[in-house]
């Protein structure tokens, strides 16, 4: 019966902390997204204008982040049905979106002004381990130039 | 025409849910729980009633593999007593005393052919008697200490036997196995320990009501076959109301222990009784005095007194090199 109590616990810490630490995520990620809104990104190989000084320069963006174990949890109970694995969803568009500024924030230490060719990898970190808790690293890189508008 | 590059701000909630988490868990917990619930009715019922049909003969069998003679809980718990000589204790005069009460209990019980029962004496304090496959019975000193009458003994003697004749340690073994494995399935399927303690605690809950069951249904096998020995059931009468007391006294031991303003007997509430294995014994000895009054046995008679064989005399035997092996 102890058992019950300790994953009721789990449950609790996992959900407050988890549920804070999301939304001052995602608070940070809006902020941070309009104050880079002028660094503009593409997957498109190149640039259909030419660079004012200089060519390409590679940057990156890498994150890892970690389900808490409310979101783990309901995850493991939603496998039983299928469906939407909503807590995976937030957590890897949160990952993606910071892998993104991040690679932006470097970006504009060049001064550069456009990334073009940019690219995700995605590698989950737990592999799917028995008893951890699910993380997964997201790698954005890009090739980063300074254009005329 | 030159195409626009631009990155407009895009809409939220797109990749992502904007649901309540909390929402998800509970349909998810009431939807699953529902589901394994059902399983575990079905589990809980057709496993009981396979375990049942399982030839009692199998079960013996089954165990006569494991050699239970030397793994006698009895002879490792002697052993761990001993002082070096390389010697267990020699417990026969008791072994043999109970197993004569219990063969003289067993005669009234109606038991099944081929049904034996086989009665171990374990000399530890451990206030305890219990049943377990292949008709096997452990009586503790502990227990047998408590016991003020033949009768008192023959009422959990015969409380054993009906465990035995139930099939309740194999109804158990099949529930038991077939839990794991669903348990184990539930786990697998999620791969993580949501579906798994989802089976766990509901199990145990279901595991602990249905022993409290068959501890009802022990009670009034036990009570008939006294009946039919001695004539009246002063025996389990006597033994209940012992039991109630040690349970008041214990309750209050831990009462003052604890300095906790809330006495654990006075607070007899379905929740409390939920966690038990078995029912409290004033509960039980209702229940007793119910099925006496609908039976018509008789709850007064005089109760024989125990004569036990003391284990003292058996150790001076061995120190004059009497019967030792």
């Amino acid at each position: 019966m102890y058992e019950i109590g300790i994953i009721i616990v789990m449950l609790i810490i996992g959900y407050s902390f988890g549920s804070i630490r999301e939304k001052a995520h995602f608070k940070s990620i809006f902020e941070r997204e309009s104050k880079y809104q002028d660094i503009l990104i593409f997957n498109q190989k190149t640039s259909p204008s030419p660079a004012t000084e200089g060519g390409g320069e590679m940057v990156q963006g890498n994150v890892v982040v970690s389900v808490d174990y409310f979101k783990m949890f309901v995850s493991g109970l939603r496998k039983l049905v299928g469906g939407r694995l909503t807590s995976y969803e937030s957590l890897l568009d949160r990952g993606r979106r910071e892998a993104l500024l991040r690679m932006k924030a470097q970006a504009r230490t060049m001064g550069a002004n456009a990334i073009f060719n940019v690219r995700f990898e995605t590698s989950s970190i737990s592999k799917g381990a028995e008893n951890s808790i699910g993380s997964v690293e997201v790698l954005a890189y890009g090739t980063a130039i300074k254009q005329m508008g | 025409m030159k195409p626009v590059y631009e990155n407009p701000k895009i809409e939220e909630g797109i990749n992502y849910s904007q649901e309540h988490p909390l929402k998800e868990f509970v349909e998810l917990l009431l939807g699953v729980g529902a589901a394994i619930l059902i399983a575990l009715v079905v589990v809980h019922y057709s496993a009981g009633y396979l375990a049942k049909q399982i030839p009692f003969e199998y079960e013996q069998r089954m165990l006569s593999s494991l050699d239970l003679s030397s793994l006698d809980l009895g002879d490792l718990i002697d052993a761990e007593e001993d002082k070096g000589d390389g010697k267990a204790n020699d417990y026969s005069a008791q072994e043999d005393f109970l197993q004569s009460l219990a063969n003289k209990v067993a005669a009234e019980m109606d038991l099944p052919d081929g049904m034996t029962i086989k009665v171990h004496y374990s000399n530890s304090d451990t206030v305890n008697a219990f049943a377990t496959l292949g008709g096997n019975l452990f009586f503790f000193k502990g227990l047998i200490e408590k016991m003020e009458s033949e009768d008192e003994l023959a009422a959990v003697m015969g409380h054993e036997i009906a465990h035995i004749k139930l099939r309740h340690p194999m109804v158990a073994l099949g529930k038991g196995v077939t839990l794991a494995v669903l348990a184990a399935s539930v786990s697998g399927a999620s791969g993580s320990s949501a579906g798994e303690w989802l089976v766990g605690s509901s199990a145990q809950l279901g595991m602990l009501k249905f022993s409290r069951d068959q501890e009802k249904g022990a009670d009034a096998e036990s009570a008939k076959a006294l009946s039919s020995l001695y004539g009246h059931i002063g025996g389990a009468d006597s033994l209940f109301k012992h039991f109630a007391e040690l349970e008041d006294s214990a309750a209050m031991d831990e009462d003052v222990n604890n300095d906790n303003k809330t006495k654990g007997r006075e607070d007899p509430s379905a929740i409390a009784q939920i966690f038990r294995s078995h029912p409290y014994s004033e509960d039980r000895w209702t229940n007793l005095l119910r099925l006496a009054k609908q039976d018509g046995w008789s709850t007064r008679g005089s109760l024989k007194p125990l004569d036990f064989p003391s284990v003292s005399k058996v150790v001076e035997l061995e120190k004059n090199g009497g019967m030792r092996e």
